[in-house]
């Protein structure tokens, strides 16, 4: 059933994994794209809010929230509730869908972040 | 062997990998209120002590010169018309009325007559009546400002102090001064005021945002700024304002006239190696207009970035390599 | 193996396949997943039939739980599927098959669950943008544990079914 040969792949490929981990170094994402069938609803940057700024976007039967931590699904009109149970996202390249109702969050960083607002 | 070959690569990649990464996690941020602002500081170093440091620092500010601050130095200057400071803050207050001189009057500390009239703070949408700004504006001028021995400084002419537009620098500088005297990188944020000591690790300049006068959200911006130990502060018309009868007031005045400044400007940003100086030439140049703050930024060794109501930014040339603005807007350098 | 034997053989499988797959869908997503990543339990499925039967028998069935999940799923998850079972059954078929493998079951499961996962996210980047590359580790993190499981589960089934049969 185990041979050494699988002990030695599996090892790799943890191994593997954990450096692209690392290596991508996790970004905190900065921009929250808001999709419906495809198409670009709105974009909200939340690095910059303030913490009792949040935004609540109802589109399609979800609702979404955005806040200084990130997005995510606070409610939705779907069956499966697969958004919702997603939880929050706020890292780029995560997104969360609502695959019945066409609708999905998407964070992205705007490559260079700010470490300061003035204004 | 060719397994232990590939299985030794593997190793020395995520090796290199989790050293060079991990380098890059130790930073610790610290957020709170105070100065009727949000305040954010993230120092380079894992030092939760240099933290609350600063934290108190930033607060000491806040119960020192505060008008709003019940026998806060201010308070009492006020309220009795006369008062005794210690050597710092009476320094600073010099300095300040200093300041006011070499801007012609057109930043002032002596207004809160009249910016307690207007009472931006308040939601109150008040449209004061002209005699009420005639009557208030006698009250203001900093010329009633007296510095006498032993720290002592009096009020005459029935003027009233409100510090409202250089207190978030002048915390600024307290906070970046408490980052030098522990060698620690970091960039302190009050409010729209901001201070950076040194660079972040690996010598990346600090990059920091100008928000978009245009845009309702606080957060988009229209240019970044690169710093290096430094200070950046912005005035603008967008901040505190409100309508009545179609007509937009917002709190940066005219201290001649008692109304907001009217000029080509929607906002200005000055960047200088002192928070409480680029806080005041925030304001200054703002109620200068462009023209007339090229010669006051010279004299000041300071740079700013000027917005006009007409989307078009002016640059001074010290910026150039340092600041990238988003494509719609017309730049000039000067 | 006879061929009617063959024939009722294929179509039970082609079934369970369906049916572990349809037990699957229902399963909610995983933090640190991304949305849809399953695990792969149909892979035992197939690594069975190309194992007794032959790796085209295997694609067959792939390709009928693909088109299951076309009419319950809807094309990108069919995309998915197919992709992701064609990809593990081609890698799994050719190791279990080679008389000079020195990897066992468990590690042609890691390896078909290896390939599972990153031909769906393959998938997932060209139909969003190279952002989804964030999953990567976690994916084949993943991969090495549901691969054992099926690696495992599958040496089970093969000494008992091989048993029975002498």
């Amino acid at each position: 059933m185990i041979k050494v040969r699988d002990i030695i792949i599996i090892i790799c490929l943890l191994m593997f994994s954990a450096a692209l981990y690392f290596a991508s170094g996790n970004k905190e994402g900065s921009t929250v794209l808001i999709e419906y069938d495809g198409n670009l609803f709105t974009e909200v940057n939340f690095t910059g809010l303030g913490d009792e700024e949040i935004f609540t976007y109802y589109l399609n039967g979800t609702t979404i929230i955005v806040d200084k931590n990130g997005a995510y699904f606070k409610e939705s009109v779907c069956a499966g509730k697969v958004c919702v149970n997603s939880g929050r996202i706020s890292k780029v390249g995560q997104i969360a869908i609502c695959l019945p109702q066409r609708v999905s969050i998407r964070i992205e960083g705007n490559g260079r972040e700010f470490d300061g607002i003035t204004g | 062997m060719k397994r232990c070959g590939k299985n030794i690569i593997t190793l020395a990649f995520f090796l290199l990998t989790v050293f060079f990464c991990g380098c890059e996690q130790e930073k610790e941020t610290d957020t709170f209120y105070a100065m009727g602002s949000y305040i954010q500081v993230t120092i380079y170093d894992v030092d939760s002590t240099l933290l609350e440091t600063i934290k108190t620092d930033i607060k000491n500010v806040e119960e020192k010169i505060s008008h709003r601050v019940e026998n806060s130095y201010i308070y009492s200057l006020n309220k009795e018309k006369t008062a005794t400071f210690d050597t710092e803050t009476y320094n600073m207050l010099y300095e300040a009325v200093e300041f006011c001189g070499a801007s012609e009057g057109f930043f002032d500390i002596s207004l809160l007559s009249l910016t307690a009239l207007w009472d931006f703070d308040s939601q109150k949408s008040f449209v004061p009546s002209s005699e009420q700004i005639t009557e208030a504006l006698e009250k203001t001028g900093y010329e009633n400002i007296y510095f006498g021995e032993n720290n002592k400084i009096t009020l005459g002419g029935g003027v009233s102090i409100d510090l409202g537009a250089l207190g978030k620098g002048y915390a600024c500088d307290k906070a970046v001064q408490s980052l030098r005297d522990a060698d620690v990188n970091g960039i302190v944020a009050v409010g729209g005021s901001i201070g950076v000591n040194g660079t972040k690790p690996g010598g990346e300049y600090f990059f920091v945002g100008i928000r978009d006068p245009f845009s309702d959200n606080a957060a988009e911006t229209f240019a970044g700024i690169k710093l290096k130990s430094g200070f950046v502060s912005t005035s603008g018309s967008y901040e505190k304002q409100f309508e009545s009868d179609g007509v937009r007031y917002h709190h940066i005045f005219n201290t001649s006239t008692g109304y907001p400044v009217d000029n080509e400007l929607i906002s200005v940003s000055i960047v200088c190696n002192n928070g409480m100086l680029s806080d005041m030439l925030s304001t200054a140049c703002f109620a200068l207009g462009t023209e007339k703050s090229i010669p006051l930024l010279e004299k000041n060794d300071a740079d700013a970035v000027f917005v006009t109501k007409n989307k078009k930014i002016i640059i001074t040339s010290g910026l150039k390599n340092f600041i990238s603005v988003k494509e719609d807007f017309e730049v000039e350098y000067r | 193996m006879k061929k009617l034997n063959k024939l009722t053989l294929n179509a039970m499988l082609s079934a369970l396949a369906v049916a572990v797959s349809a037990v699957e869908g229902l399963l909610p997503a995983a933090a640190f997943m991304p949305p849809g990543a399953k695990i792969g339990l149909s892979n035992i499925v197939t690594m069975y039939a190309s194992k007794t039967l032959t790796v085209y028998n295997a694609l067959a069935i792939v390709v009928v739980k693909s088109v299951f999940v076309l009419a319950t799923r809807g094309a990108t998850a069919f995309f998915m599927s197919f992709l992701g079972g064609a990809a593990s059954t081609i890698i799994t078929a050719a190791l279990l098959n080679s008389k000079k493998s020195k990897y066992g079951t468990v590690g042609i499961g890691v390896l078909g669950a290896a390939a599972h996962n990153c031909s769906q996210l393959l998938v997932a980047v060209i139909i969003t943008n190279e952002g989804v590359l964030y999953y990567l580790p976690f994916l084949i993190a993943a991969s090495v544990v549901t691969g054992t499981f099926t690696g495992v589960i599958l040496h089970l089934t093969l000494s008992i079914t091989s048993r029975r049969s002498e």
